[in-house]
């Protein structure tokens, strides 16, 4: 097995991403079974697993960023703005995977990369639609207020994460979507978290009901993730560019939670 | 000293992989790791300290 710190929420768990599963169970390092066999170097589910493993070592450290963020003793002042930072990405979503769904159908006929994208990305697109308006509904309910949600713009920092997958997507070429969606699915929250979230916020259980369903849903996304992504048709320069866009991800995501506490503290002095 | 025994040896310096016995898959795995991705990992992991073992549960909480 490939250890990596000592994780006590199970990330050794044995191979197979399945339905069922906990969420901590199903984010693992090891290659996928066979996939490095004799000569198998350069197969597609060999890249996958390369490509897994990276983005899990990307996990870990923004989950070290986390640890720190969710542990203050502040978090209740902080976490309205986190809401605000959470429902800013994620109404960047669906438009983000439609865009890099358009360009991967323009490419499609000619580059089996593109075409592989598109089939995901269109089913992923139906699958995260109207996610916005559950989670907007959510913070309606935890006390934010509609109207300025609705109308406030993206962070400096939604807007470099987001904006760097744009330029990918148009610049480079649409796979590196999986980047930022294996970083950002591929580490769903989990039910005992948002319930100790909840305990020392003092916010309603109806402010966590999309991230709940989240933290339930997304065991069945990881699996897809992880099945289509061993499945891709990638090149050393293909692997580079979702690697480079899982670690920006990770960066981005390590960035907006600093920033939360960095300008709170500002706005103290 | 090869370039796959050179990574490990920085990941596991840095804290970032605990074991340093490896089966051959596993350095299969690390030899894909390119120098300037396990810097980004190690200057981070620098950055933001070991990970609480009591804390393994808490995740970022993002999701699309």
């Amino acid at each position: 097995m490939f250890a990596m710190e000592p994780d006590r929420a199970g990330c050794h768990a044995p191979s197979g991403c399945q339905r069922g599963l906990p969420v901590d169970k199903v984010i693992e390092l090891s290659p996928a079974p066979g996939s490095l066999g004799p000569g198998a170097e350069n197969s597609s589910a060999a890249r996958g697993s390369v490509l897994w493993m990276k983005m899990a070592l990307a996990q870990r450290l923004l989950n070290s960023a986390a640890q720190r963020f969710w542990s203050r003793r502040d978090l209740p002042q902080l976490f309205p703005a986190f809401l605000r930072e959470l429902y800013s990405l994620v109404s960047c979503s669906v438009p983000l995977m439609s865009a890099a769904w358009d360009r991967a159908a323009e490419l499609a006929p000619t580059d089996a990369l593109a075409a592989a994208s598109a089939a995901y990305l269109k089913q992923h697109i139906e699958e995260e639609r109207h996610h916005d308006e559950w989670l907007l509904n959510d913070l309606v309910a935890a006390g934010l207020d509609r109207a300025s949600l609705l109308r406030r713009a993206p962070s400096a920092n939604v807007a470099r994460l987001v904006g760097a997958q744009y330029c990918w997507i148009r610049h480079a070429h649409p796979a590196a979507l999986f980047g930022y969606l294996g970083v950002i699915e591929g580490n769903p929250p989990l039910a005992a978290h948002l319930e100790e979230i909840r305990a020392q916020t003092g916010y309603p259980a109806e402010a966590f009901r999309c991230m709940h369903l989240h933290a339930a849903d997304d065991i069945a996304h990881l699996e897809e993730l992880r099945t289509t992504i061993a499945g891709l048709p990638l090149t050393d320069a293909d692997e580079s560019l979702i690697t480079a866009s899982a670690f920006a991800t990770m960066e981005g995501l390590i960035c907006i939670l600093e920033d939360l506490v960095t300008r709170k503290a500002l706005v103290r002095e | 000293m090869s370039d796959v025994q050179s990574r490990v040896k920085k990941l596991v310096d840095a804290g970032i992989l605990q074991k340093q016995e490896f089966t051959a898959e596993e350095l299969a795995l690390v030899a894909k790791i390119s120098d300037d991705e396990v810097d980004v990992l190690i200057r981070l992991r620098q950055k933001l300290g070991a990970p609480a073992e009591d804390k393994q549960h808490m995740r970022p909480n993002f999701f699309v």
